[in-house]
């Protein structure tokens, strides 16, 4: 009964749709899409604010239910979880450190506490946390937060990485040393990444598909494929990357006037 | 030098009360004061000396005590229970709310004559009055304390694959501790008013007791070294809970 997913695909999503009901309206905020992720794929998706990209990663995640459509996931492994999920912000829990809160995904998977600790332990160490082990999350700056919650999700080694703006909050610079740290993990792992973000130049940089989605409700306009070698050097992107920036801006340009116009 | 200054004005406290127990010997001594109701401290001291060495004091104390942390315990524990439980499952919230709302705010000794009229005079009446003060606090905190977790955190348990027991011990208990803590304060604070109005108003032993057969007999100088005992022991108390607090809730950023 369970149908096979074409090619080498780890994801399906097939005309889902939301639909939210508040007291007096009801509106959709995603309407028919459809895509796929293949293994290994850095998929970004990038859209303007309220255009329903978190509610897509939630309903892709299980978080939400969707009103309409298929979710399918490609299973070989059924060990590992299916999605593990970064969020923007408050995604760690404040009364674990960072240790604890690393090693959340393995613990429920029941992996036992020595082997859990010495995976958790090995990787912050990569990521150059090690000082900061048994620390809480209120001690650390916002990019070393993030960086706890990329490790909790890598960790848990999901068959797709969900990330919700996760370096939404923080500030310019840090965000690109986040980017570049981000980039080199998932050159090691090769791991599948659905990435959201309303940062056009984040999203060029970062993935291999760049999905554009225009607000309310929800639609794709635009698949793109981002045409740089990897690894990709900041630098070398800056020169480059003009031309496809423009081309997704002018895409999204009319969508937040549009969206401007309505709430202003 | 800045540093013994900081240590220094710890004592400052120390000193204005030493001043004024001094000024109150001398005016009292003088009898610039009606030293029927204001004694002279070295007189409540002798007093105080007194009933600790007679026994009264502690087993005065010890009645207090026990009918107190009886009460408190079994109030606060239920009372964090159902809060926890209402907080988390909405329907249930929805079916006793309206009951919370209208007994929470009734003073629990207003009760406590239909309590005796329930439980009888005994010791039961004076638990139950001191269950029910603990209990209330306890509950409204621990309701407050489970909606005040943010949603986020039930998304990445979810997310993670947490089970339901998981998602109690992992989110939703460490995620309403501070305010269970809180809580606690608040009811042992309530559970104290209200063990000793229950002894000074119905009851054979405890502090209350003793305070009150100061009055009756006149001897406003033993009254006066119940009341530094209890005094003392309130400090101690809220002291000891908020020790308790900083050792569960290491991550408080308070």
């Amino acid at each position: 009964m369970v149908k096979r997913l074409s090619a080498d695909h780890v994801l399906e999503v097939t005309s889902v749709s939301k639909e939210f009901l508040t007291k007096n309206s009801r509106f959709f905020a995603l309407e028919e899409i459809s895509f796929s992720v293949s293994e290994g794929e850095f998929v970004c998706i990038v859209g303007p604010s309220g255009c329903g990209k978190s509610t897509l990663l939630r309903i892709i995640a299980g978080l939400l239910k969707k009103t309409n459509g298929k979710v399918q996931f490609e299973r070989k492994n059924f060990v590992r979880p299916r999605t593990s999920m970064v969020f923007q912000n408050q995604g760690l829990f404040p009364w674990k450190t960072v240790l604890q809160n690393v090693q959340f995904g393995l613990q429920m998977q029941g992996v036992d506490k020595k082997e859990r600790e010495e995976r958790s332990i090995q990787f912050l160490n990569k990521i150059g946390l090690s000082k900061f082990i048994h620390a809480f999350p209120h001690t650390l700056s916002g990019g070393m937060r993030q960086r706890v919650a990329i490790a909790r999700a890598f960790i848990s080694n999901p068959e797709i990485l969900l990330m919700d703006e996760p370096f939404g909050m923080l500030d310019a610079q840090t965000r690109i040393v986040m980017q570049e740290e981000l980039l080199k993990l998932w050159q090691e792992r090769k791991h599948t990444v659905l990435y959201i973000t309303h940062d056009i130049e984040e999203a060029i940089f970062l993935g291999d598909r760049v999905l554009v989605m225009s607000g309310r409700p929800g639609k794709f306009i635009a698949d793109i494929k981002v045409p740089f070698d990897r690894p990709r050097s900041r630098s070398e992107m800056l020169k480059k990357d003009a031309e496809i920036r423009n081309n997704i801006w002018d895409l999204l340009k009319d969508e937040v006037i549009k969206d401007l116009g309505e709430s202003g | 030098m800045k540093k013994t200054e900081e240590k220094l004005s710890r004592f400052y406290p120390l000193i204005t009360f030493i001043l004024f127990l001094v000024f109150w010997e001398y005016i009292a001594g003088k009898q610039m004061i009606n030293t029927t109701f204001f004694p002279a401290p070295t007189k409540i001291w002798a007093s105080f000396v007194k009933l600790i060495l007679n026994g009264d004091m502690l087993i005065g104390f010890l009645a207090t005590f026990t009918r107190m942390m009886g009460g408190l315990i079994i109030g606060s524990f239920i009372g964090a229970l159902m809060g926890l439980i209402m907080g988390r499952w909405k329907r249930l919230n929805d079916f006793f709310d309206p009951f919370i709302a209208a007994t929470y705010p009734i003073p629990k000794i207003a009760i406590f004559p239909l309590l005796m009229v329930i439980f009888g005079f005994g010791e039961m009446s004076k638990l139950v009055a001191v269950i029910l003060s603990a209990f209330f606090p306890m509950l409204v905190t621990s309701l407050a304390g489970v909606r005040q977790i943010s949603p986020t955190y039930f998304e990445v348990g979810k997310n993670y694959g947490a089970r339901r027991f998981d998602v109690i011990t992992h989110i939703l208990l460490p995620g309403s501790l501070p305010s269970l803590m809180a809580g606690l304060r608040l009811a042992t604070n309530t559970a104290f008013i209200v063990t000793i109005s229950v002894e000074v108003l119905a009851s054979n032993t405890g502090l209350g007791v003793l305070l009150w057969f100061g009055w009756q007999t006149f001897r406003v100088s033993e009254l006066y070294a119940v009341l530094i005992v209890i005094s003392i022991f309130g400090v101690l108390v809220n002291k000891a809970i908020k020790w308790l607090s900083d050792w569960l809730v290491p991550w408080s950023e308070a």
